[in-house]
């Protein structure tokens, strides 16, 4: 019999390597990192301006390196659009650099909107939803490869596919309260919430929300059988049988 | 609950994001940290269900089937639960499926009943393990190890009994290796009737049913005396001896030439129990196991199949070894002892026993209960010259060892094992 080939997986890398390569353009282009070198590397492609035709390579490196790492596509895939991410956001640092580097001729910058926020976390948005879709292809196919009934194989594909979905839009939602918060927009107009309060504000809610979504399934991984069942059942794994020959 | 690759490169990356957006103080990187982190606190929504296992049996005979009921109560959550019962490698899945993805709902609890049934093709005592239930969480982020639910259960496989049969008659020189229709060369007739035959000459006057002889004389159906034949106290008891050599293990996994031996001990005691005689059994190489003493009655066949589950292959202890230990079974009731087992040369405690059960037989010289010996061939097919020559030289092996056996005085008899049925090696060792 032909083993199954998550198929889905592939084409979930290829999606999001594409995603990347657009949100690490839109990043990197509209970042200082390019424009500073404007002078340094005269360079036009397609009709793009120096900053844009260095945004367009940096970005087309960066999104195709992924492809090439195999089954560590998840981890570069991140690194790359952590790095794409700093180039692109690296300005908006509370780290007084103009005063640091003389003459550095560091652009001032605009304070992050929620736009910003969204656009500098898509890599990491990109990377979840390929987790999402990858998930299920991978669930397919380990169940086709097992000999799991197509029907129930099909089922938890689809309760995947949808708890995944609802996930992102979930874990989206409750970020993007956050990024508000973080933005200065709601935060520090109504309750004051800027610099490190703002910060140690943010994280405590981060971990608050870890913490109670995963107490539940903590409580119930330790309801275990009780030792002596376990022991048992560990004996007879490794007993495995009592074969007569 | 521990995270997968996933979980564990998506945790990086989100300590990535949100420790570099906190180093330098860059909201919008530590924002996507935080979006990440937040993703991987949704990974924890399943949980596991309860489980319950049901057999229709613990107690078959070999390739008979068995089926499983498992019963699972999956709770409210997110996620797949994964319901695996491993079998043991010999066990054949018939109907159904034994592994198994039951969906959880987050509104409800849900129940859900799955059954298969699977096809026992060895004898032996199997463990059935726990059902493995694994907690696999919606987006495959983190994992629970895998929890055993239940306790291991044992499946009893006993061997299946040949139909056998030999057909009665006249009584003839006792050469033949079933002694059923022989009389015996030593001890004294009963006076437990068995049958009604027809005179040959040599039997004593006084054993003419005057009264049947008239009877079917008269009637045509006859035109000799008949003679009343009454049981043999010198045959009243057998002593089957299974050998449990690793050389038996020849065969596929499911079915190998000790299966045959257990089914063949197994049919020979029913066969001679039906006979009214007290049949026993004992195994040698195969690992320390009681006697059976010599009994009747569907209880004997009861234990013998208990016992017969139990064989296995062992080197310990030897042939020599177990007739020495029922040396006072052999000596005292001096029945017939069958060997079955697998005959091949340069087996030394094979040969040492062969002599011995030759001259358990003997007494003052001559030949009174000759032993027998039951020769499982099982040579591979000769599909391929180099098969054929690999059978041929087996072959040559084991009729060297059958000479050394009627050397010592026993009879042999060879059984075809998968080409003819047990009866016929019955029939053919009597027109021996």
């Amino acid at each position: 019999m032909r083993r199954p080939v998550a198929w889905g997986d592939y084409a979930s890398r290829l999606l999001s390597c594409a995603l990347l390569f657009l949100t690490g353009f839109v990043l990197v282009a509209n970042s200082p990192f390019a424009m500073r070198m404007r002078n340094d590397i005269p360079l036009s492609l397609w009709g793009f301006d120096g900053p844009q035709s260095i945004a367009l390579i940096v970005a087309a490196v960066l999104s195709v390196i992924p492809l090439l790492a195999g089954p560590a596509f998840l981890g570069t895939f991140l690194t790359c659009g952590w790095l794409m991410s700093g180039m692109g956001a690296y300005w908006w640092t509370l780290i007084p650099w103009d005063e640091w580097i003389t003459d550095s001729g560091f652009p001032t910058s605009t304070p992050p909107g929620l736009t910003d926020f969204i656009l500098v976390a898509g890599p990491a948005l990109v990377a979840t939803l390929h987790v999402i879709l990858a998930r299920v292809s991978r669930l397919r196919r380990d169940a086709k490869e097992r000999g799991v009934d197509e029907e129930e194989t099909r089922r938890a594909a689809a309760a995947a596919f949808l708890t995944g979905g609802a996930t992102l839009v979930l874990a989206f939602g409750l970020a993007a309260v956050l990024w508000l918060l973080l933005g200065g927009g709601l935060g520090s107009v109504q309750w004051g919430l800027v610099g490190l309060p703002a910060l140690v504000v943010c994280a405590a809610v981060t971990c608050a929300a870890w913490a109670i979504s995963t107490r539940r399934a903590r409580k119930l991984a330790l309801r275990r059988p009780s030792p002596d069942a376990a022991d048992r059942a560990g004996r007879a794994r490794s007993r495995g049988r009592r074969s007569p020959s | 609950m521990a995270l997968t690759r996933t979980g564990r490169t998506l945790l990086a990356g989100a300590i990535l994001f949100a420790a570099s957006g906190l180093l330098f103080g860059n909201w919008p990187v530590f924002g996507a940290g935080a979006f990440l982190f937040l993703v991987l606190s949704f990974s924890s929504l399943a949980r596991p269900p309860d489980v319950e296992r049901r057999v229709d049996t613990d107690r078959v005979l070999r390739g008979a089937r068995v089926v499983v009921d498992v019963s699972v109560r999956a709770p409210r959550g997110l996620g797949v639960v994964e319901v695996h019962q491993a079998l043991p490698d010999e066990f054949a899945l018939l109907q159904g499926n034994n592994l198994h993805l039951v969906t959880l709902s987050p509104f409800r609890a849900r129940e859900h009943s799955l059954r298969f049934s699977v096809l026992v093709p060895k004898r032996g005592e199997w463990t059935l393990p726990p059902v493995e239930v694994r907690v696999q969480h919606p987006l495959g982020l983190a994992e629970t190890p895998p929890l055993s639910r239940g306790e291991p259960l044992t499946i009893v496989a006993e061997p299946r009994p040949i139909p056998a049969r030999i057909p009665r008659d006249l009584r003839t020189r006792a050469r033949r290796p079933f002694p059923e229709g022989d009389l015996a060369r030593m001890g004294i007739a009963t006076n437990e009737f068995r049958e009604l035959r027809e005179y040959v000459p040599g039997d004593p006057p006084r054993r003419i049913n005057w009264k049947a002889t008239a009877r079917a004389m008269s009637s045509g159906a006859s035109d000799v005396p008949l003679v009343n034949e009454t049981e043999w106290e010198g045959k009243k008891n057998v002593y089957i001896l299974v050998d449990g050599h690793p050389r038996l293990s020849v065969g596929t996994n499911l079915e190998d030439a000790r299966e045959h031996a257990a089914d063949a001990a197994l049919s020979l005691m029913e066969l001679y129990l039906r006979r009214g005689y007290q049949v026993g059994m004992a195994f040698a190489r195969s690992g320390d196991v009681e006697p059976l003493r010599p009994g009747t009655g569907e209880a004997q066949v009861k234990r013998a199949r208990q016992m017969l589950a139990r064989l296995r292959a062992d080197t310990s202890p030897g042939i020599v070894d177990v007739l020495r230990r029922d040396a006072a079974i052999l000596h005292r009731q001096r029945p017939l002892v069958i060997l079955v087992t697998r005959l091949a040369a340069g087996d030394d405690d094979l040969d040492a026993a062969l002599r011995r059960i030759g001259a358990h037989g003997r007494q003052q010289g001559r030949n009174l209960v000759p032993g027998l010996v039951l020769d499982l061939e099982t040579e591979p097919e000769t599909t391929t010259p180099e098969r054929a020559l690999a059978g041929a030289a087996l072959a040559r092996e084991r009729l060297r060892e059958q000479s050394v056996a009627r050397a010592a005085g026993l009879r042999v008899v060879s059984w075809r094992v998968g080409r003819e049925p047990l009866t016929a090696v019955l029939v053919r060792g009597r027109l021996r």
